[in-house]
């Protein structure tokens, strides 16, 4: 080969290979991604539940708006009906994210062709007055202006080769490792998601069980929902020309661009658009607005929206009455909320009479007094969950959401806070069995009756009780405590070791200093004795003092040739000796497991076994391990 | 447009669609001519009018100073031709300066002369500056008129070096337009090597602005020791910056056959200031040298004049660089250094060669005094006023008083360091060019292609989803 030929060969390839090394390393490692293409974390979580919604099957409907939306409607209710109404499978995605204003929506809709083509798209909006023609800092559009998405999301071509490029995990993973690596602070990326907080089902609807904190306020947050819109001044009938002007009275200028915009986009894909009327949801309690100024007003303004989007319109909005344990707050209606409100949007979409929600509204449901929501002994907000008749588990298991945006739930002095229909308040304790996951020790009496119960999290009791505010993902009554699994493994040769310091370095306090800690003592303890077969891997149990629901970290040291899998289980010392596993592990030369002791544990002396699984033969047997009482 | 930006990127792919069949002919220049216009256009299409109206009088200008013998008409024509250009360079970067000077002075009716939103045009100094150069050397007769507006065009708004240099001059840059050197694969790879190194740089100067811009934004209220590391980290933030930009201007030329000059060459490891102006910002250096320096006599009239023309020099060359007292007094600082400079030379002249360890300390000192020095009067150029600049030394003051250490990251040291190695392997190993023009060895070839990959995958976890941030000198 020709020396200038070899030369261009061997710089491409070493070029290509130190590009292709970072991508694949980069691939391994599970960093968070901060949603750097877009600017907006959720919109990019959103995305990528549509691409997974729209893999296994068409999109029949996107519905599109802004947090009321996003909150306030369930896509996969909707979807039920739409399939029950029309005899086939309909299927809908909520793609609604908070701050959008109509100038956002053919952005949105832009990024959201680039993973599904919906047959209809639905534009849930409440009645608002035009907010003035600049972006404002934190609005999605702003973020989208200044996101790497900004300059090619309105070239279809250039959108897809941006949304691949940044798909690679050099890409994604860089701002998690900049944050982390240059600047040492893993908090920045949790501000950079904001709203992050909250559960996105696989129908992108955002699952919140919040009530508001007060109900004293609502009449007031009613009051100023009702003048937020004023009547178009001219009467008589609507000549497109006086829809131009209603328009420009409630739209800004590049809102109005952009209504154009989506509309011929959606008509050039073949696609149909409709207007869903929402609101603020302080103004769906206690049923709608009766005011005919405002009923004209927000008349118009719909009006005059469905005749520039070119959409069909349907009132929803006009007859929802909520109660207000169906609100999240002030403008959101939670996950109750949500179900009644997609119920008339069904109705006035299908044409059909509105049937009363299955899950919230029973009947015979017995509710906390609303009074409860002011008596703020514990803080501000509630979640509502409810409890089927005849319920008699004795534990409530509550997943929250885990992500960057919220702080992890302590393992230590862990409390649930019940208000029960009857009223009254009862605080149990309750362990973490992992990352975000809860279960307390309710033992409530079995009721004939549905119930809904006001929940709230904390840690520590009496007045030095902290209000904890990680949102419920979901939740369910269970009879026993879950069985753990080793939740994670480290395996410390040196180059891991130098890793981990590296981290505990960038990373200062962040890092878990404890584990650290307790690895580097692990690794550095004496091996007992050998005494024979049952000794092929050391055991050793860090701290040798445990509590039911904490963490234990075991150092395992292979001595022989084992099996590679072996499971680990906890001893009791004194009769009857039963015996818990606690998962299983494929530890190498040296490794370090943590496991979470079950939150259930009778005090006294265990130890811990390490057992092949396949034959029961004993691997190896920690030194005593003492339980304390939790 | 950026250098760093997908969009340029595909500008330059487009571009070399166009070029490469044509590079060697007369439409070749055509090509770079219209290119050029629309990179410049990219940031404000209205502003390349007044880019025309410099090349059109410039060459105009040049055209009759060739042809006219007579002494003042040629010195009608060159004033002329400074008119233009400094009245363009004047009035949109002066103009509003010089009406707050005049407010100052309690000329209260100037107060509605300034004229608000007044948009400085990217690069005017630059391109004014490189115009400029060709009608003095045409007016000195060092340089032959250009007959072709379209050649002198291209020469002017080459668009690798049309916003922030470095200032060429026509005799260097105008024959490698007409008849550039031939693609090699040395050229090629090591123009994506020079490509990728200045846009690591641009990367670590962006993340050094997260350390440096919120102290200078709330110098009030930052802690002495943070001041002081931001004041040194400004120094290295710029150089950083500048260099990436020339390091990519470089890069991108260098494969189309064109070399610019070199315009750095490890100035932090100079050992005096006028060291330090030979290797920081070398074609504007060499361009206020050759210009205004030695027209003002240089230091062939005695020492008081060559001491005032220094300052006189430096003065202006800080004002070059922006509008405001903070800027003439970074100027004046360095003008001040350079005069130390000459009467220490003088005074105390350096020992004879062939005493080296002698010379050792003597370096080391004059490294440490001139590194200092040099980062303290960016603290002048950095402070958005001449009052921050005041504030920025007390707060200095106090740390002097009460040393602290700032809080710095892991990370941060870590850039730091890397820029250092770097100065380092520039002056003893690599050379300003970066080992340009080694023959294409398999070995070298596979180490360039591993560095550069490195460059970008750096330079990409350092930027990615950040907004994209100009290069500082294109302000100037």
């Amino acid at each position: 080969m020709p020396h200038p030929a070899a030369s261009a060969l061997c710089f491409a390839v070493s070029f290509a290979a130190v590009l292709g090394a970072t991508c694949l390393a980069l691939a391994r490692v599970d960093a968070p991604d901060p949603g750097s293409w877009t600017g907006i974390r959720p919109l990019e979580r959103k995305l990528d539940a549509l691409e997974s919604f729209a893999r296994k099957g068409p999109v029949d409907a996107l519905v599109m708006g802004s947090s009321i939306a996003d909150y306030g409607f369930s896509a996969e209710l909707f979807s039920k009906l739409m399939s029950r109404h029309l005899g086939r499978e309909y299927r809908a995605f909520n793609f609604a994210i908070g701050g959008t204003e109509p100038r956002t929506l053919p952005k949105l809709y832009r990024l959201a062709r680039t993973v599904a083509r919906p047959r209809e798209v639905f534009v849930v909006a409440p009645p608002e007055q035009a907010l003035g023609d600049e972006i404002r800092a934190p609005s999605p559009d702003f973020a989208l202006a200044h996101a790497p998405v900004g300059a090619v999301i309105g070239h279809p071509w250039l959108l897809e080769a941006s949304k691949l490029a940044w798909s690679t995990p050099l890409l994604k993973s860089a701002a998690a490792l900049r944050e982390v690596a240059v600047f040492g602070r893993a908090g920045v990326l949790a501000e950079s998601l904001g709203a992050d907080a909250f559960a996105t089902d696989a129908s992108g609807d955002k699952v919140s069980y919040f009530v508001p904190g007060s109900a004293s306020q609502l009449p007031l947050l009613r009051e100023r929902a009702r003048s937020a819109v004023a009547p178009f001044p001219e009467p008589g009938p609507e000549t497109p020309a006086k829809l131009r002007r209603m328009l420009s009275r409630y739209f800004s200028r590049p809102d109005v661009s952009a209504i154009e915009e989506l509309r011929e986009l959606v008509h050039r894909d073949g696609g149909e658009l409709h207007l869903v009327a929402h609101a603020q949801a302080a103004s769906l309690w206690q049923g709608p607005i009766r005011d005919p100024a405002y009923q004209r007003a927000r008349t118009d303004f719909f009006h005059a929206f469905a005749a520039a989007l070119g959409a069909s319109f349907h009132d929803a909005a006009a007859q929802v009455a909520v109660p207000v344990f169906a609100l999240s707050d002030n403008l959101h209606l939670n996950a109750y909320g949500a179900e009644i409100f997609t119920r008339a949007a069904f109705a006035a979409i299908a044409g059909e009479a509105m049937q009363s929600p299955e899950t919230f509204a029973a009947p015979d449901m017995e509710w906390p007094a609303t009074e409860a929501l002011d008596a703020a002994t514990l803080g501000e907000q509630f979640e509502l969950l409810l409890r089927p008749a005849g319920e008699a588990h004795p534990l409530l298991r509550i997943r929250t959401v885990t992500s960057l945006a919220m702080t992890p739930l302590p393992s230590d002095g862990l409390r649930v806070a019940l208000r029960m229909p009857g009223g009254g308040e009862r605080v149990v304790p309750a362990a973490t069995m992992g990352p975000g996951d809860v279960v307390a020790e309710v033992d409530l009496p079995a009721s004939t009756r549905p119930q809904a119960v006001l929940v709230r999290l904390m840690q520590g009791d009496g007045h030095s009780a902290i209000v904890l505010r990680n949102p419920v993902r979901d939740y369910e009554w269970i009879a026993s405590f879950p069985r753990l699994p080793l939740t994670t493994a480290y395996r410390p040769g040196p180059l891991q070791h130098a890793a981990f310091r590296a981290v505990r370095i960038f990373m200062g306090s962040a890092a878990s200093e404890a584990l650290t800690r307790r690895m580097d003592a692990g690794m550095a303890a004496p091996e007992p004795a050998a005494s024979g077969a049952a000794d092929a891997i050391a055991v050793i149990a860090l701290p040798s003092t445990g509590r039911p629901g904490r963490p234990l970290f075991v150092a395992l040291k292979r001595r022989s040739a084992s099996a590679p899998e072996v499971e680990l289980r906890l001893h009791a010392a004194a009769p009857p000796h039963a015996a818990l596993a606690l998962g299983r592990a494929r530890p190498g030369p040296q490794e370090l497991v943590c496991t979470t002791l079950p939150a259930v544990l009778a005090a006294g002396l265990y130890d811990i076994e390490v057992v092949d699984p396949a034959s029961g033969t004993v691997l190896g047997r920690s030194q005593p391990v003492t339980i304390e009482a939790r | 447009m950026l250098f760093h930006t997908p969009t340029f990127l595909a500008f330059f792919l487009v571009f070399l669609a166009f070029y490469l069949p044509v590079r060697r002919t007369e439409a070749g220049v055509w090509v770079i001519l219209a290119f050029s216009n629309v990179f410049y256009g990219w940031w404000n299409w209205k502003f390349l009018g007044l880019l025309w109206a410099t090349i059109i009088v410039d060459y105009s200008l040049g055209r009759l100073l060739a042809r006219t013998g007579d002494r003042t008409a040629r010195r009608l024509l060159l004033g002329a031709s400074l008119a233009t250009n400094l009245g363009i360079l004047g009035f949109f970067k002066y103009y509003n300066f010089f009406v707050s000077g005049l407010v100052v002075a309690g000329l209260d009716a100037s107060r509605g002369w300034r004229i608000r939103d007044l948009a400085l045009p990217v690069g005017i100094s630059f391109y004014v500056f490189q115009s400029m150069s060709y009608t003095l050397d045409v007016y000195r007769r060092e340089q032959e008129p250009v007959r072709s507006l379209a050649r002198f065009a291209a020469f002017v708004c080459y668009f690798p070096q049309l916003v922030a240099g470095p200032i060429e001059r026509l005799k260097h840059l105008l024959p490698q337009i007409l008849s550039p050197a031939p693609i090699t694969v040395e050229r090629v790879i090591h123009g994506i090597f020079l490509f990728s190194l200045g846009f690591f740089r641009k990367a670590m100067a962006d993340t050094l602005a997260a350390f440096v811009d919120p102290v200078f934004g709330h110098l009030q209220a930052a802690a002495p020791a943070d001041v002081v590391l931001a004041i040194f980290t400004f120094g290295l933030q710029i150089y950083l910056d500048f260099t990436g930009y020339v390091d990519m201007a470089r890069g991108v030329s260098r494969v189309i056959g064109i070399d610019l000059v070199m315009n750095f060459d490890a100035p932090y490891l100079s050992t005096s200031p006028r060291e330090f102006w030979r290797r920081w910002h070398i074609s504007l250096s060499r361009w206020l040298r050759d210009y205004l320096y030695i027209s003002l006599g240089g230091n062939r009239r005695g020492l008081p004049r060559h001491l005032a023309n220094l300052m006189v020099t430096m003065l202006l060359g800080g004002l070059w660089h922006g509008a405001g007292l903070n800027f003439v007094a970074w100027g004046g600082l360095h003008g001040i250094y350079l005069v130390l400079n000459t009467l220490w030379d003088r005074y105390a002249p350096p020992p004879a060669r062939g005493r080296a360890p002698a010379s050792i300390p003597r370096a080391l000192l004059g490294w440490l005094l001139t590194f200092v020095a040099v980062n303290y009067a960016w603290l002048y150029f950095r402070s958005p006023t001449i009052a921050d600049a005041m504030i920025a030394n007390r707060k200095l003051a106090q740390w002097i008083l009460h040393p602290s250490l700032p809080g710095a990251t892991v990370g941060y040291a870590i850039l730091v360091g890397i820029a250092a190695l770097m100065e380092l392997l520039i002056r003893f190993r690599a050379g300003p060019g970066w080992g340009e023009g080694l023959p294409p060895r398999p070995a070298a070839a596979l180490a360039r292609g591993a560095f550069a990959g490195l460059f970008v995958v750096t330079g990409l976890v350092l930027l990615a989803g950040i907004p994209t941030q100009q290069f500082i000198y294109f302000q100037f």
